[in-house]
């Protein structure tokens, strides 16, 4: 039992890592990307590409986990220049279908790149290694990617709340208008955030690439259980997000476990439950239906 | 008007009963001179592809009844073009008569949606896709777990589609079959197109505040355009089943949901038609592109964006302002009705 709660606390930490991004630039900035997991795909792959087929060490791998965050959001960045900002232009409609091409380019681009035949990356093997907790023996990769994913929480929720940068978020996000009138840089802010949103997204990427088989079609499978965690944690909040992904992480660590044929459908149980019981969310304000 | 009432005294009462009904006329005609002209003009290697535009012109234009009729995006229509197929695929090994067949697969199809609307109906834009996708992918895993579907490989061995005893056995009589089906499915759509309930969802397109305050019921409304796109969605998955004899999970991946979108906003979003020269377009471009690159998403994605910012109106809307251009050409006799052109301009857009 404490081994399907641990590895569900894990999961669940994972798809903050995912969803994170997501909660940043569309909760946010409302900004609507339907290619995120596009990004993530990318994060994903940049990490494939730098390692070898034998586990790499630890600090290799840290290593390849950064670049790889960090040139997913300059390939974010890049597409901010091309494609969002001429979209920022146009009704939400075109906006959306503008990032739905991008969604396709980006899928595609990876595939040309890379192949549709599944890549397998290695994980370094001192984080292979079991360790003991609770009674349990647990993969150590697993307490890696939770404490990344609690350190991502506390840096997002401490940089939003107390800085002075993310009081400019917060009042570019109430009142774009106003807060150009009162002399804030809105579009170089504006693009941090974006920047911050793809670089979580890669890191995301990068970091889950070792639990799973990368093919092309995780730019789309992904962004599904991060819009989950949108709807199931409340438009634009963190904390939300937070106990969203550990709660759906949980639900399917028991639900694979205990209902094994229910299992793979997890992710959209949750979100028809709460979207018929708490439309807004735990924590959200608005109704999903009132979104960008 | 006064100039058509001379007009028609002067040609008699059949002319004038052709002019009025011209705008059902014209496509009943374009219909039939597709599905009769095609196997004369089409080489035979190139049939499959003549069905696929057909059944694919069939599910853009009922995907966008939703996309730009009613003005909602949907990226999960593949569950219903899924279900429609093996609800085809389940029903033809009890029963060989295709026609009941049909009607059963679109009618299961509009359930599912009917269902579904449940949970979308309250959502729009963004949240109303990102909804729609989900369900596409909960559709796609449901075919793959199910051993009632046939897992992964899916079900095959669909018989050809029969009606009274008659069955159409080869490549070209399965053609007319399919022809006959999908050009019955568009024009019905033609006809929900342009009837009132079509205007409504233009109505909840352009404003659904003003549309509510005016007493419209706009989630019941909603719920309804998604059921009838979602039928017709079915309706074009099971001409799939008949016309390739085989159903997979493949038929309910996102990709299915994204090539309709493609093809819509391709084609253009605010014409009845636009969809389907969309279709044509896409599977044209594919064909001639195969031989270059099996990796399309790249290309289609790109020129997807550049469509959607510089013209978001697709093809028809160049050929419109083209033969608007014309009209206005000094000396020319314009004989555009303006309610006509503020109906179907890309206002919302």
């Amino acid at each position: 039992m404490i081994a399907v709660l641990v590895n569900g606390l894990a999961d669940g930490m994972l798809l903050f890592l995912i969803a994170s991004g997501l909660t940043l630039v569309l909760g946010i900035m409302g900004v609507g990307n339907f290619a995120h997991g596009a990004f993530f795909g990318i994060g994903a792959y940049l990490v494939s590409a730098q390692l070898p087929d034998a586990p790499p060490t630890v600090l290799r791998f840290v290593l390849a986990v950064f670049v790889a965050a960090l040139v997913t959001g300059l390939v974010g960045l890049a597409s901010e220049f091309v494609v969002f900002r001429p979209l920022a232009e146009l009704p939400p409609t075109a906006s959306l279908l503008g990032t739905f091409g991008l969604l396709l380019f980006l899928q595609g681009g990876t595939q040309s790149i890379w192949g549709i035949d599944p890549i397998a990356v290695a994980r370094p093997s001192r984080l292979n290694a079991p360790v003991n907790l609770f009674g349990t023996s647990v993969p150590a990769y697993s307490i890696v990617i939770f404490c990344t994913g609690a350190v991502v929480a506390f840096a997002l929720v401490f940089v939003i709340r107390r800085t002075e940068f993310g009081r400019l978020v917060t009042a570019i996000a109430e009142d774009r208008q106003m807060a150009f009138l009162l002399g804030i840089r809105v579009k170089l802010v504006a693009q941090s955030v974006f920047f911050g949103g793809l670089f979580l997204a890669g890191l995301g990427g990068a970091l889950a690439a070792p639990t799973m088989s990368l093919t092309p079609d995780i730019a789309v499978t992904y962004i599904i259980p991060a819009f989950a965690i949108v709807i199931v944690g409340g438009f634009g909040s963190i904390e939300g997000s937070v106990i969203g992904s550990l709660a759906i992480g949980l639900f399917q660590a028991i639900l694979v476990n205990y209902v094994p044929s229910v299992g793979p459908f997890t992710v959209y149980l949750v979100m028809a439950l709460m979207l018929s019981l708490r439309p807004q969310g735990i924590f959200g304000r608005t109704e999903i239906g009132e979104w960008v | 008007m006064g100039t058509t009432a001379v007009y028609a005294s002067d040609k008699g009462f059949a002319n004038e009963w052709i002019r009025r009904h011209l705008r059902w006329i014209a496509p009943l005609a374009v219909v039939a001179i597709v599905a009769v002209g095609t196997p004369y003009v089409v080489p035979i290697g190139q049939m499959t592809l003549a069905q696929t535009v057909m059944i694919d012109a069939l599910f853009a234009v009922s995907v966008n009844l939703l996309f730009g009729r009613a003005g909602v995006p949907s990226f999960g229509q593949a569950a219903f073009f899924g279900t429609g197929a093996y609800t085809a695929a389940l029903l033809s090994v009890h029963t060989h008569q295709s026609i009941v067949v049909l009607v059963v697969a679109a009618g299961v199809a509009g359930a599912a949606a009917a269902l579904c609307s449940l949970v979308t109906a309250r959502s729009s834009g963004l949240a109303f896709s990102m909804l729609t996708l989900a369900i596409g992918q909960l559709a796609y895993t449901a075919a793959q777990t199910g051993g009632f579907f046939g897992g992964y490989n899916g079900l095959s061995g669909i018989p050809f589609p029969q009606v009274g005893s008659h069955i159409f056995v080869d490549t070209y009589a399965v053609w007319d079959y399919v022809s006959v089906v999908t050009g019955i499915g568009l024009l019905m759509l033609l006809y929900i197109w342009r009837s009132p309930f079509g205007y409504l969802l233009v109505a909840l397109r352009e404003d659904p505040h003003r549309a509510a305050g005016l007493g419209v019921n706009t989630r019941l409304i909603r719920s309804v355009a998604f059921t009838v796109s979602g039928a017709f969605a079915g309706l074009a998955g099971a001409a799939y089943a008949y016309t390739f004899q085989a159903v997979s999970p493949g038929n309910l991946f996102w990709t299915v949901s994204a090539t309709p979108v493609v093809m819509l906003l391709l084609g253009g979003r605010n014409y009845f038609w636009g969809p389907a020269i969309g279709a044509l377009v896409y599977h044209s471009a594919i064909q001639l592109a195969s031989g270059a690159t099996s990796n399309y998403n790249l290309y289609i994605g790109a020129v997807f964006v550049v469509v959607v910012i510089y013209v978001p109106g697709g093809i028809l809307s160049l050929g419109q302002s083209g033969w608007h251009a014309l009209q206005r050409r000094p000396g020319s006799r314009s004989t555009v009705d303006p309610s006509h052109t503020v109906l179907t301009e890309d206002s919302a857009a």
